[in-house]
C-alpha cells in the first residue's frame, strides 16, 4: 500500500477505499498492480498519454483566445470501476428514464394528456426555454425524439447513484469514451489482460444502426450524415470521430441544400439525396427560415423537410423541454405516470416552489439548501444555503414566496471522490458519470460512459471549460 | 464525394506543397547568399521576394528588403497569409476538416509538421540557423508526400490531391526560374560567382543530383531545359502538368458542368508543355511565357472549383422552389473566419 499511503479519504463516499481503508473488492487488482509501479513510472506513462492525445489531434477548442488555442481535455489515468450488479442497477434505471421522457415528448408535443391530467403543470412545460410549439402535431419517425442521450450521474455520501440532469439535445463526449478507452490500452495493457472489462468500441456501430431505423419508410440503403457546425466549434474533433467510427459522411449546414422538400448534399459528381441527420447543430441554428435568420450554420428549408417526413433528424426538435431544470423535478412522476413504476434511479431530491408542502419545506430549510430560480442557468439566481447571510435568506424567501412556481431546491451534494493523479502522488478528486443511452429499434446503453473528474482540489464542478478532466469507465463483465 | 471536402482536401494539398517549396527557396538562397560574398542584401533578396507573388504585404511591415526580415515575412510573420508558418497552419485546418477522408498517418504528418512550426524549438532554431528550420519543413513535406503515397486510397480524394500537389508545384518550380530571369541575372554581382546562382535554382527545386547526371556543366540553358522540360524530374514543369492532366481526367464530371472544364484546360495546357522546346520558350522570353503559364494554371484552379464546387447546385433535381436565403461560402478554409459560436451540451 505504498501508492496510497498517504491517501485520505475522509468526508466523502471514496470509489476505491472503504470507510475502514480497505480497498473495495471490485479495485482490488488495480490498486495492487499500481503499487508495484516504481516511483516515477505512473507520471511518466500520464505524461505519454498526453502526448499521444495531442499528437493524434483529440483536442477541443478554447473560445474566447484569439490565437484558437486547442486543449486536450485532460485525462487522468486511474481508471473508474464499476462492478457488474451497480452497473445493471444504472443500465435498468436509464433504460426506464429515455423512456418516460420519450413518451413525455410525444405527448406534450401531441394530446398533452400529462398536462391536462395536472402532473406536469403547464405553466413548467409552456415557459420552458426550448419548449416548440410549432412542433405539436407533428408525426416523428418510430415517435421517438431522444435518440442519443447523456445522462449526468452522481453519488451522494452513502454511495447511492442519482440523476443529476439529461441532456437530450446534442450530448457530447462521446468520442472521448472511446479514445480514453484507446489510451488506456496503449497505457496499461496488462491491467486491461487481467480484468474482465466491457468494451466501448461498438459505438459506431450502434449509433449507426439507430441512426439507420430512422430512415423514411421504403428506404433500403439510407444515407446517413453527421450535421457540424464547423471546424470551428469546440466539438469538431468529436463529430468529425464519430463520423468516421460510423463510416458517414461529415457535413456542414453549407454542404447540404434543399429542393423539393428534399435534403441533397453538395457532391463533385451532382447533388445526392440525403435520408438521416445525426445533427450537432442546437435547435436555434438549424434553419435560418424557421429559427435564428442570421444563422450560417443551418440549412434553409431543412425543417419544412423533416415535417414532411423526407429526411429525419436526430435528435428530434424540440427535445429541450424534456432536460429542462423544472421539468426534470417530474421526471419521476412521468415515470409512475406512463410507466406505472417506480424510478430506478432517484432524482437528486428536489422541493418545487409550485408544491405547497415543498414551498414550506424550502422556507423552513433555507440555510441547509441550494435554491435555483429555473430559467436561469450558470449560478445565477442561486442561493447557496449554507454559506448564505441572512439578509439573502430573507431576499429569496420574499421572492419564492411573490413567484413560488419559478424556484426550486435541492439539498447540497457531496459528490463522490476518487483517487486521481497530482503531480506525484493521488489525492481524492470529487468526479460524476455521463452514460450514453441510444433509442434507436432497442435501447442500448453503452457500457461504460465519461466519468468526469473535478481536478481543481474540493471543486465540485467537473466542466471541461471549467478545469475538469476525464477518466476511462470500466464497467466489468462480473459482479464484485 | 462531398464538393467541400473535395477542395479542402485539393488546398490541403496545395497548401503543404506551397510550405515545401518556400522552404526550398530559402535554404537554397541562404546558401547561396554565404557562398557569394554579396554585399547588398536589397538586390539579392528583392527578387526572392517577388517570386513568391506575395510582395505586396511586405511593404508595411518592414522598414527595409533586408535577408532576416524577408527570411521572417516569407517564413512566420503571422500577418503573410502565405507565410510557411500559415501555409502549414491552413493546410492543417483543411486536414482537420477532412480529418475523416484522411489515413492517420497523414493526419500525423500534416499535425506534427504544424506542432513543430508552432514550437519554441521552431522559433529558436529560426533565430540561430534558419537552415535547419527549412531543412526540417522539407522533410516534414517528403513524410507527408510519403505518407499520402503509402497509405492513402486511390479514389476521387487522391485525384483531387494529385491535383492540387501537382498544379502548385509546377507554379512553384515556375516560380523558382523566374526569379533566375531577367532581373537577377546580374546577382551576385561578380560575374564568376553567377553560375552559382543556377546551382542554387537546382538544388532548391532538388534538381542538383539529377541535372549532373545528364550534364557535365551549369549553362542556363540546360538548366531551364531540365527544369521545365524534363520527362524524368518529378518536378519539372512538364511532370508536374502532366500529372495534374491524369488526375483530372480520372474525375467524373457533373451534369450541366461548364465547357470550359478543367479537364478540357488541362489537356489543352498539357498539349502545349508537352510539344515546346527550351528554345521556343528563351526565344518567346522565359519572364513572359512563366507568366502566361502561370495564368493557365489560375485558370485551371478556377475551373476546378467552379466544375466540382459551385456547380452542383444547378444539377437538374427541379428547381420548383429554391429558397431565397444567404449562406455561407463554399469551399475549403482559407484563413479565419468569424464563426457563430453555440453551447455545447
Amino acid at each position: 500500500m505504498q501508492t496510497f499511503q498517504h491517501y485520505d479519504t475522509s468526508g466523502f463516499f471514496d470509489e476505491v477505499f472503504a470507510p475502514s481503508c480497505a480497498v473495495r473488492p471490485h479495485y482490488d487488482t488495480v490498486v495492487r498492480s499500481l503499487d508495484t509501479l516504481a516511483a516515477g513510472d505512473f507520471a511518466r506513462r500520464q505524461q505519454s498519454a498526453d502526448a499521444a492525445f495531442l499528437k493524434q489531434g483529440v483536442t477541443f477548442t478554447v473560445y474566447g483566445d484569439d490565437k484558437g488555442t486547442e486543449r486536450i481535455f485532460p485525462f487522468d489515468l486511474m481508471p473508474r470501476i464499476i462492478p457488474r450488479n451497480e452497473w445493471e442497477h444504472i443500465e435498468s434505471g436509464l433504460v426506464q428514464r429515455i423512456t418516460a421522457l420519450n413518451l413525455f415528448l410525444n405527448d406534450v408535443y401531441h394530446g398533452q394528456q400529462i398536462m391536462n391530467d395536472g402532473v406536469v403543470p403547464r405553466e413548467i412545460v409552456e415557459s420552458a426555454a426550448h419548449y416548440r410549439p410549432e412542433f405539436r402535431g407533428i408525426t416523428v419517425p418510430h415517435h421517438i425524439y431522444i435518440h442519443v442521450c447523456g445522462t449526468d450521474l452522481v453519488r451522494d455520501d452513502s454511495g447511492a447513484y442519482f440523476v443529476l440532469e439529461d441532456n437530450g439535445r446534442c450530448p457530447s463526449g462521446a468520442s472521448y469514451v472511446l479514445e480514453n478507452r484507446q489510451a488506456m490500452k496503449r497505457t496499461f495493457p496488462h491491467l486491461l489482460e487481467q480484468l474482465p472489462v466491457r468494451p466501448v468500441d461498438g459505438y459506431g456501430a450502434m449509433l449507426r444502426a439507430t441512426l439507420a431505423h430512422l430512415a423514411p419508410p421504403g428506404v433500403v440503403d439510407p444515407a446517413i450524415v453527421v450535421l457540424t457546425p464547423g471546424v470551428c466549434n469546440s466539438a469538431y474533433f468529436e463529430h468529425a470521430y464519430l463520423a468516421r467510427q460510423m463510416g458517414v459522411p461529415i457535413v456542414e449546414g453549407r454542404d447540404l441544400i434543399v429542393r423539393d422538400d428534399r435534403v441533397f448534399m453538395r457532391t463533385t459528381g451532382g447533388l445526392v439525396q440525403v435520408h438521416v441527420i445525426y445533427r450537432r447543430i442546437d435547435d436555434d441554428f438549424l434553419d435560418p427560415l424557421v429559427f435564428r435568420k442570421d444563422s450560417l450554420l443551418g440549412v434553409p428549408g431543412l425543417v419544412r423537410a423533416y415535417t414532411v417526413g423526407n429526411v429525419a433528424l436526430a435528435n428530434s426538435i424540440g427535445t429541450g423541454v424534456a432536460d429542462d431544470k423544472a421539468t426534470y423535478a417530474y421526471v419521476p412522476k412521468m415515470i409512475r405516470y406512463y410507466l406505472d413504476q417506480e424510478p430506478i434511479l432517484p432524482n437528486v431530491p428536489t422541493y418545487l416552489g409550485g408544491e405547497p408542502d415543498d414551498r414550506a419545506y424550502i422556507l423552513e430549510h433555507l440555510d441547509s439548501l441550494v435554491v435555483k430560480a429555473v430559467n436561469e442557468s450558470g449560478g445565477y439566481g442561486m442561493l447557496m444555503g449554507p454559506s448564505s447571510t441572512q439578509g439573502q435568506r430573507d431576499e429569496f424567501k420574499r421572492r419564492i414566496v411573490a413567484n413560488p412556481r419559478n424556484y426550486i431546491a435541492q439539498p447540497v451534494l457531496s459528490l463522490s471522490r476518487h483517487p486521481t493523479f497530482v503531480g506525484d502522488h493521488f489525492e481524492g478528486r470529487h468526479i460524476d458519470l455521463r452514460p450514453y443511452i441510444l433509442y434507436g429499434d432497442k435501447i442500448q446503453v453503452l457500457p461504460g460512459g465519461l466519468t468526469r473528474v473535478a481536478l481543481k482540489k474540493g471543486s465540485l464542478v467537473v466542466n471541461s471549460s471549467q478545469g475538469g478532466g476525464s477518466k476511462d469507465t470500466w464497467v466489468l463483465w462480473d459482479a464484485a | 464525394m462531398l464538393s467541400r471536402v473535395a477542395d479542402s482536401v485539393y488546398w490541403m494539398a496545395r497548401y503543404m506543397e506551397r510550405a515545401e517549396n518556400l522552404a526550398r527557396l530559402l535554404l537554397a538562397n541562404e546558401s547561396l547568399m554565404l557562398d557569394s560574398g554579396i554585399s547588398d542584401d536589397r538586390a539579392f533578396w528583392e527578387p526572392i521576394l517577388m517570386t513568391t507573388g506575395d510582395e505586396s504585404g511586405y511593404g508595411g511591415l518592414y522598414p527595409e528588403v533586408r535577408g532576416d526580415y524577408v527570411q521572417d515575412y516569407l517564413a512566420a510573420n503571422p500577418k503573410n497569409s502565405n507565410s510557411i508558418h500559415n501555409c502549414i497552419r491552413t493546410a492543417r485546418e483543411n486536414a482537420r476538416m477532412v480529418r475523416d477522408q484522411l489515413s492517420d498517418e497523414v493526419w500525423r504528418a500534416v499535425n506534427d509538421l504544424y506542432l513543430f512550426v508552432s514550437s519554441d524549438r521552431a522559433a529558436s532554431m529560426r533565430a540561430e540557423s534558419a537552415v535547419g528550420f527549412y531543412e526540417a519543413v522539407i522533410q516534414g513535406g517528403c513524410l507527408f508526400q510519403g505518407a499520402s503515397r503509402a497509405t492513402m486510397m486511390r479514389n476521387e480524394a487522391w485525384q483531387f490531391f494529385q491535383t492540387g500537389t501537382y498544379l502548385e508545384r509546377a507554379d512553384k518550380t515556375s516560380r523558382l526560374i523566374d526569379a533566375c530571369s531577367d532581373v537577377a541575372l546580374t546577382v551576385p554581382p561578380h560575374p564568376d560567382a553567377r553560375p552559382l546562382r543556377w546551382q542554387a535554382l537546382l538544388r532548391s527545386c532538388s534538381a542538383w543530383h539529377g541535372y549532373r547526371e545528364q550534364h557535365p556543366a551549369v549553362a542556363p540553358r540546360d538548366v531551364v531545359e531540365f527544369l521545365f522540360l524534363n520527362e524524368q524530374f518529378a518536378r519539372s514543369v512538364r511532370f508536374c502538368v502532366r500529372e495534374m492532366h491524369l488526375a483530372l481526367k480520372q474525375l467524373p464530371l457533373p451534369p450541366g458542368s461548364p465547357v470550359n472544364s478543367p479537364r478540357r484546360l488541362a489537356t489543352r495546357l498539357f498539349n502545349d508543355v508537352d510539344l515546346a522546346t527550351v528554345d521556343e520558350i528563351i526565344d518567346a522570353g522565359l519572364h513572359g511565357y512563366i507568366d502566361r503559364l502561370q495564368a493557365r494554371l489560375n485558370d485551371i484552379g478556377a475551373a476546378i472549383f467552379e466544375t466540382h464546387v459551385l456547380y452542383a447546385d444547378l444539377t437538374p433535381v427541379s428547381l420548383l422552389s429554391p429558397v431565397p436565403c444567404t449562406v455561407a461560402p463554399l469551399g475549403a478554409w482559407h484563413g479565419d473566419l468569424d464563426m457563430q459560436i453555440q453551447q455545447q451540451q
